[in-house]
């Protein structure tokens, strides 16, 4: 469960950082989908909040929520880690 | 607005830098604290398989009858590798008997035999202890750097000009520029972690920083104390020998009344007397708060005299602000991200120091830097690269000192400390590069070889993983990981564009050079 929360908060992260135009350019050819820049955030935004309810119906709301502020951490230190590979390649 | 910030970047960077070392020390053996019982086991490798908590209360308890009789209370705390007591011995004691009060049992009620070591309890104590000073001094040292690190967390934030349109931003190989980059990108990423780590740190100790609230409304600290802690009212010794009730049962039973908690601490008050009690504490995992109930039997009966059930209210809070921060009741994942969270802090306050140094280095252009750069910038090797060479001798010591060594575990302490002067007295006389590049390297050779060395003892792991050990392989394995990543530092160090001196000592070539000329 802790996979999946942590999968949809780096598609929010991923989503969120393809609607800035600074990384859109780097990021655009892996994006599954092409949305409007608007949508895209939406999509980022909805993503994030989606990961909460999937870990803390798993791990209660206490140490769920808890866990929760770590996997947004882990999950947007991935997405600045494969911008910045992927910057450092070009 | 942007005179407001820059007066924020200003206290930023000074909070940060007066007492950045110190805070990259607690950090540091902070962080690894999270893994301090499974740095215990590692570390006294003569100790098998985990045992079960009542196994391990019942062969306390056969010791303590043989040992120590006589004495006010026992103490057990039943922990992976058996159980740890400790007793308050009789006032008639000999000096000899006062002091040898504690033991490491097993579950046959024999001690121990590991080697003597601090283990990872050693790292534990000294992220608020400090070592080689007082206990309350070192607090109070520690609880103002905390909040020294609060202030400079908070100006940080308000110092960041662009925390969203940076947040995913890290720009490689563009040197000063990448640290800020960096050094925000820890910072930001992981700002929940360092504003609870800090926070909690200092409500740790909250009794001892702030003691008025609790001094204006309790007339004695006992009061105070039980307030804090309630339990049964307490019993005088009835000088009245009576014999003790069987611990099993007992044990059973406390199991039913909290079917889902384990056994933290069993306490026993005036065993062998008519008067005798066993308190039975249930330990943190689980549970975020650290303040639990408690139920308390007759020692001689064996009856639920009293169940005390968890503190609510502001006495939870505060229990769970502790347990927030030392992350016990956290299950193994969790304690991952706790680790890497306290990694990230600790590479921020590490970049931290380093970009003072980055910084104003740019702007010296190999002019004579005042003795303020000189001092932080041997202090930035001595710590940052410093400090995890040591914790990596402290490792080496607890398997190269020979076992029968008098005071073995302060030898062990001694060779951490020593190694760190080491570093210390290298960055001192080579500040810069070459030295970097030779504490990582050390490091990182250090630690990939250890499990090497290991190969032939009980914490090999190889034997780790035929005997199901996995926590124990996975120690190995990350030590390896760890160590590959200071080689990669030091090759980063390596590799760096700049020219191989630093520019302190590039200014006093240049200084040199013009003597001559003159």
């Amino acid at each position: 469960m802790a996979a999946l929360s942590f999968l949809c908060a780096f598609v929010g992260f991923f989503s969120l950082a393809v609607a800035m135009d600074r990384h859109s350019r780097t990021l655009l050819r892996y994006s599954i989908i092409h949305l409007h820049k608007r949508l895209q955030q939406v999509l980022g935004v909805f993503s994030l909040i989606a990961s909460y309810p999937i870990i803390v119906l798993h791990n209660g709301w206490a140490v769920g929520s808890i866990t929760w502020f770590g996997i947004q951490s882990a999950a947007a230190g991935a997405v600045l880690l494969l911008i910045s590979a992927r910057e450092s390649v070009k | 607005m942007s005179s407001f910030r820059q007066s924020q970047a200003l206290l930023h960077s000074w909070s940060g830098l007066v007492v950045g070392w110190v805070l990259f020390a607690i950090f540091l053996t902070g962080t690894v604290s999270f893994w301090r019982e499974d740095i215990s086991r590692w570390m006294r490798p003569e100790i098998g398989a985990p045992i079960a908590s009542e196994a391990a209360t019942l062969g306390a308890v056969n010791y303590l009858q043989r040992t120590a009789p006589d004495a006010k209370n026992w103490s057990i705390y039943p922990n992976d590798s058996g159980a740890q007591v400790y007793w308050q011995p009789a006032e008639d004691s000999t000096e000899q008997r006062r002091r040898d009060n504690q033991a490491l049992v097993g579950a046959d009620g024999l001690l121990l035999h590991s080697r003597d070591t601090k283990g990872g309890e050693f790292f534990y104590r000294f992220h608020f202890d400090l070592y080689y000073v007082p206990v309350m001094w070192a607090r109070w040292f520690v609880g103002f750097c905390s909040m020294m690190m609060f202030v400079a967390i908070i100006s940080g934030i308000i110092t960041h000009k662009k925390i969203f349109a940076d947040f995913f931003t890290f720009r490689r190989r563009k040197g000063l520029r990448s640290w800020l980059d960096g050094h925000n990108a820890v910072a930001v990423l992981a700002l929940p972690f360092h504003l609870m780590i800090t926070y909690t740190g200092l409500v740790t100790f909250m009794t001892l920083y702030m003691p008025w609230a609790g001094l204006a409304n309790y007339d004695t600290q006992r009061a105070y104390l039980d307030a804090l802690s309630p339990s049964a009212s307490r019993l005088e010794s009835s000088e009245n020998p009576s014999q003790m009730v069987d611990l099993a049962p007992i044990l059973a039973q406390s199991q039913r009344e909290w079917p889902d908690r384990e056994i933290g601490l069993v306490r026993i008050e005036h065993p062998g007397d008519a008067n005798s009690r066993i308190i039975i504490t249930p330990s943190s995992s689980g549970r975020i708060s650290v303040k639990h109930g408690s139920l308390t039997y007759s020692g001689t009966t064996g009856k639920l005299v009293h169940k005390q059930n968890d503190p609510t209210g502001a006495v939870s809070v505060y229990g769970a602000m502790i347990g927030l921060h030392s992350g016990r009741y956290a299950p193994d994942l969790l304690r991952w991200i706790y680790f890497l969270s306290g990694l990230a802090g600790t590479v921020m306050v590490g970049s931290g120091l380093v970009m003072w140094i980055v910084k104003r280095r740019a702007k010296l252009r190999g002019e004579n830097p005042g003795i303020g750069f000189q001092i932080v910038e041997r202090l930035n090797v001595g710590f940052v690269a410093g400090l995890p060479f040591a914790m990596t001798v402290f490792l080496w010591a607890n398997r190269l000192l020979p076992v029968s060594l008098n005071n073995r575990a302060e030898w062990e302490v001694h060779s951490m400390f020593a190694a760190w002067a080491v570093a210390l007295l290298g960055s001192v006389i080579r500040p810069g590069r070459e030295t970097w590049k030779w504490l990582f390297g050390m490091t990182g050779t250090l630690l990939i070889i250890l499990p090497i060395f290991d190969l032939n003892g009980a914490r090999s792991a190889v034997a780790s993983l035929r005997s199901g050990d996995t926590r124990m392989f996975i120690f190995s394995l990350a030590l390896v990981v760890l160590g590959s990543l200071f080689l990669l530092a030091a090759r980063g160090v390596h590799l760096h564009p700049k020219p191989a001196v630093s520019a302190s000592r590039q200014a006093q070539k240049k200084a040199a050079n013009s003597d001559v000329k003159l």
